[in-house]
């Protein structure tokens, strides 16, 4: 059993993703198109100011972009460990930003436009299409 | 040298990428619930209890959080000779908040990550035999009723990298003293931020606790370059513990990368964790006693409270 790689979870896992449906042959190792543009879409949204209130910055970061950000990297490290590298450490400077009490730095936007610039050069490493903000 | 480097919850992500209308083929829910359960322990071997743990996701990548889960683990056999279910051992798993995020009272419900984000943990789990072992996690989800998914999680018949019970390894790791390196090979949040924001978890070696009989505890884990979610809050965590039970224990953070960009480890990240197929799971936390033998370790998410009862467990040090 020793010779059970820790990989068997990571596989396991996968055939929970549908490996039998028709998303397996969408999926970018595990980003669709679509996570892809709905992350950017929540980058964008606060990267152009359009979402300033700091609880929607939250919900937004959290909820939209966090979690695919997370996939981006993985897939891409693959590939291209700078990009992923270059897309996480962005991450972390906003994740610190969040990290405040109150109200997030003023920098903000342009901390999430950095990491907006970074996931898109990612997400095309993955061989998925991005665009970028348009502020 | 270059490594796959995963992180336990790495599985979670894979599940909530899960976009299929059709259900899972052997892992995942049941045909008549909507939600996935995702292994997040790695390691697991036979003969001893362990903590088990699962994040519980939906395929529209809500969470389910809160509250308890049943957990019912059946013996499913090995790749080689596959039997029927036998019933093994059963458990209330409940909910490990990610240190930082929101807790609250009452049952299981639909959240999103920003609401909260966690896992369910199964305590002092013992698999009897190494092969594979469905998990059959139910649980009552407000809004949504009673929702059953299964998991399969490898056994093994032995750890393969340190458990309880065995010496810890006397490593050198980086601290704040070591010449020629990179602040970012130390913590790789200094990469980000120009400084290390938690310089008292980078002054003592492994080594050098073992050596002068103090327990110590260890985590393991890259806050910035994760691939799960969760090495950024665990490290906060052990900070925090760091200021209230430093008369118990040393505290020591080792960074898995040396050099992420040419994707070159730690070697006291792969001193400890690489496993002989070449993976590394991380974050992991250790606690070592005075005598050098490891008392515990946790896996990708843990209960600040359970650490806590383990350093509680600890006498005073005296200097």
């Amino acid at each position: 059993m020793r010779s059970i790689g820790l990989s068997v979870l990571l596989a396991l896992a996968t055939v929970a993703c549908g490996a039998n449906g028709d998303d397996a042959t969408d999926l970018h190792g595990s980003v669709t198109q679509d996570q892809a543009d709905e992350a950017m879409a929540a980058l964008c949204g606060i990267a152009e100011g359009r979402v300033t209130a700091f609880d929607e910055v939250q919900a937004a970061f959290n909820n939209r972009a966090h979690e695919t950000l997370h996939h981006i990297a993985e897939v891409a490290q693959e590939e291209d460990p700078a990009a992923a590298g270059a897309l996480l450490e962005a991450k972390s400077v906003v994740e610190t930003d969040l990290e405040e009490e109150a109200e997030p730095p003023a920098e903000i936007a342009d901390h999430v436009a950095i990491l907006a610039e970074a996931t898109a050069s990612a997400i095309r490493v993955i061989g998925l299409n991005a665009g970028a903000c348009s502020a | 040298m270059r490594r796959t480097v995963m992180a336990g919850l790495a599985l979670s992500l894979l599940a909530g990428a899960c976009s299929s209308d059709e259900p899972p083929a052997s892992t995942g829910p049941t045909a008549t619930s909507q939600i996935v359960a995702v292994p997040a322990t790695s390691d697991l071997f036979a003969g001893d209890p362990q903590r088990v743990s699962f994040g519980l996701v939906r395929n529209d990548n809500k969470l389910i959080s809160f509250g308890d889960a049943e957990v019912t683990f059946s013996f499913v056999g090995t790749a080689a000779e596959p039997t029927e279910p036998q019933p093994g051992p059963e458990a209330t798993a409940t909910f490990v908040p990610t240190y930082g995020t929101p807790d609250r009272n009452g049952g299981p419900a639909v959240t999103s990550p920003n609401e909260g984000r966690g896992v369910y943990q199964a305590d002092d789990v013992t698999f009897d035999q190494p092969g594979f072992w469905t998990a059959e996690v139910t649980v009552v989800v407000q809004g949504m009723g009673t929702q059953t998914a299964e998991a399969t999680v490898p056994v093994l018949d032995a750890p393969q990298i340190p458990a309880p019970g065995d010496r810890a390894k006397p490593t050198e790791n980086l601290t704040l003293d070591s010449k020629g390196v990179p602040q970012g090979a130390i913590d790789s949040r200094a990469a980000t931020t120009g400084e290390i924001p938690d310089p008292e978890l980078h002054e003592w070696t492994i080594a050098r606790a073992i050596a002068e009989g103090r327990p110590a505890l260890v985590l393991f884990a890259t806050p910035v370059f994760c691939v799960s979610r969760f090495c950024g809050p665990v490290t906060d965590m052990v900070q925090e513990l760091a200021a209230r039970y430093g008369d118990r224990a040393v505290f020591i953070h080792v960074e898995i990368w040396k050099d992420y960009q040419e994707q070159v480890l730690n070697e006291a990240a792969t001193e400890w964790l690489q496993t002989p197929s070449g993976d590394l799971t991380e974050p992991w936390l250790y606690l070592i006693g005075d005598d050098g033998v490891i008392l515990d370790r946790w896996a990708s998410m843990w209960s600040e409270s359970d650490v806590e009862a383990a350093l509680d467990e600890l006498p005073r040090m005296t200097n």
